[in-house]
């Protein structure tokens, strides 16, 4: 695999970035902020690249506040593609292990399916009113609900499969 | 022997992760809980991954050391080649320091499982005969998320050898021993007298010169002990104490070697309380004259004051017979000859010009 150094990757993630602010500048004034801080951010970074990891912060956050300001129509290929402009930058700059990631794809589908069986279980037929009557939004809350329990089983599998292990192959 | 330590990096990340999640559930803001579930998906599942995968590699892996023994010289170094493989067919990046006594030192070295072998550099500080009983495997996660140890024994035996002097010729040893006049007459025992030849005595004995000269077979008669020092050592704990970074026990030993160099062997006597033992030594036994020093005192303690540098989490996965070979003395315990001691070892060996006294305290008692 070509190894590129920190400097290339955080340009190339910056001019992703920089698209994306120049799409939500329709939606949103803060896009605005947002274009001159990266591309000052891109200035810092060409005279001290160490901060690299520092102004990725400072510029990821800030998308992350623009997210909660756009309309829904934009907001799932938003999602999608800032997620993924973070995994692969830490992926490219070898803050993740690639081995693992690929691993957690896998379990992502896992978690997919369960959530999928979980979500038509009619256990939320019975929550959902509870829920509306909080003045929370019942579809949403079905959502973090089944994902998060979907994988807290995934997760509650693997940890007894590795105590198990450790205990089979230690002693 | 898997050992897991979270970082608080661990903690802060599933705090902000469930806040962007919960201030987007409060706000029916659909923004903020698409991108935090969908983080928290990515990054749960990640570090699940990590986590199996390295306990997994960390099971199933083994250390293997190019060789079974190293003999190196106190203050040089040696390498010694490393691997680690592991049954999971993966390069996986880990760090490996030797689990040893402070004998040697030697630096944390950064590998790769199943990568091939390492080179791991030992530098020689004190005199003895030690081992390595193994190394501490440790799985970093990049974002250092999590670590995890596993400890991997293997045992290595360590044999760090006193000094070699260059031989001068005309050179004074230790105590004012000169080399020459020290070769085989010196070393078998001073010429006491001569006397008539006994013809029970080895006929390697006889002075032919003075039989030639005085027509009758006479023989030479020696002392016991021969030209070269006799070592009284105090063996107790205080000489086992590193005082920056040397210990008595090493000069000492290094001392014994110089004048092994020109006597082949000698006697040596060790002194603590309670016990009192005599040895002739040679040069390629000076090492294992420290390791039964070390041993004796160590198995004093009882358990206490003795330290080793394998983390207290690891300690009840190494054999105690191990964990002996590695421990150091730290702090002294009151063994000190007592005068009565050493002027019984003086008088039983009569001669006191050759005595040489290494390393006593003044004893009170």
């Amino acid at each position: 695999m070509i190894k590129l150094s920190n400097y290339v990757l955080y340009m190339l993630v910056s001019i992703v970035w920089l698209i994306l602010e120049l799409i939500l500048t329709q939606y949103t004034d803060m896009a605005l902020l947002g274009i001159i801080i990266n591309m000052v951010s891109m200035i810092i970074i060409s005279y001290k690249p160490t901060y690299s990891n520092y102004i990725f912060i400072i510029n990821a956050s800030l998308l992350i506040v623009m997210g909660f300001l756009i309309p829904s129509t934009f907001l799932i290929n938003y999602t999608i593609i800032l997620i993924i402009s973070i995994v692969l930058y830490l992926l490219l700059i070898g803050a993740l292990e690639p081995y693992s990631l690929l691993l957690s794809l896998f379990i992502i589908y896992l978690s997919y399916i369960m959530e999928k069986v979980l979500v038509n279980s009619p256990v939320f037929n019975v929550i959902n009113p509870i829920i509306k009557e909080a003045g929370i939004n019942p579809g949403l809350f079905t959502l973090i609900f089944a994902w998060y329990f979907s994988l807290f089983t995934i997760s509650l599998i693997i940890v007894l499969l590795i105590i198990f292990l450790i205990k089979k192959v230690l002693t | 022997m898997i050992r897991v330590i979270p970082s608080n990096k661990l903690l802060i990340t599933y705090i902000v992760l469930s806040g962007i999640t919960y201030i987007g559930l409060l706000t029916n803001n659909l923004f903020g809980t698409y991108f935090g579930i969908m983080l928290f998906l990515v990054f749960t599942s990640y570090v699940l991954s990590w986590y199996l995968l390295a306990i997994l590699m960390a099971l199933y892996s083994q250390l293997i050391f190019s060789q079974g023994s190293v003999e190196l010289t106190v203050g040089s170094s040696a390498t010694i080649g490393v691997r680690v493989s592991s049954r999971l067919p993966i390069r996986w990046d880990a760090e490996l320091t030797l689990a040893h006594s402070p004998h040697i030192l030697s630096d944390t070295l950064r590998i790769k499982v199943n990568d091939g072998d390492y080179l791991i550099k030992l530098v020689g500080r004190w005199i003895g005969s030690t081992r390595i009983v193994g190394g501490i495997m440790e799985f970093k996660e990049p974002l250092g998320l999590l670590v995890i140890q596993r400890l991997l024994l293997r045992n290595v035996d360590v044999i760090i050898k006193p000094r070699q002097v260059t031989r001068s010729i005309g050179r004074t040893g230790i105590g004012g021993y000169i080399e020459y006049g020290l070769s085989l007459e010196g070393r078998l025992g001073d010429l006491r007298s001569l006397l008539i030849y006994d013809y029970e005595r080895p006929a390697s004995s006889i002075h032919w010169i003075t039989s030639a000269r005085v027509n009758e077979l006479m023989m030479i008669n020696r002392s016991d002990y021969g030209s070269c020092p006799i070592f009284i050592i105090s063996a107790s704990s205080r000489m086992l104490i590193p005082r920056n970074g040397k210990r008595p026990i090493d000069d000492a030993l290094q001392m014994i070697s110089d004048s092994v160099q020109y006597c082949g062997e000698v006697k040596v006597v060790l002194i603590r309380r309670d016990y009192i033992e005599e040895k002739v030594v040679s040069r390629g036994a000076i090492p294992y004259l420290e390791r039964e020093v070390r041993i004796g005192v160590i198995r004093n303690y009882h358990g206490s004051n003795v330290s080793v540098d394998i983390p207290t989490y690891f300690r009840k996965y190494v054999s105690e017979d191990d964990l002996r070979d590695i421990a150091y003395v730290s702090n002294p315990i009151n063994d000190e000859p007592l005068t009565e001691e050493l002027n019984k070892v003086l008088n039983n060996i009569g001669d006191r010009s050759k005595v040489i006294l290494l390393n006593f305290d003044i004893i009170n008692q």
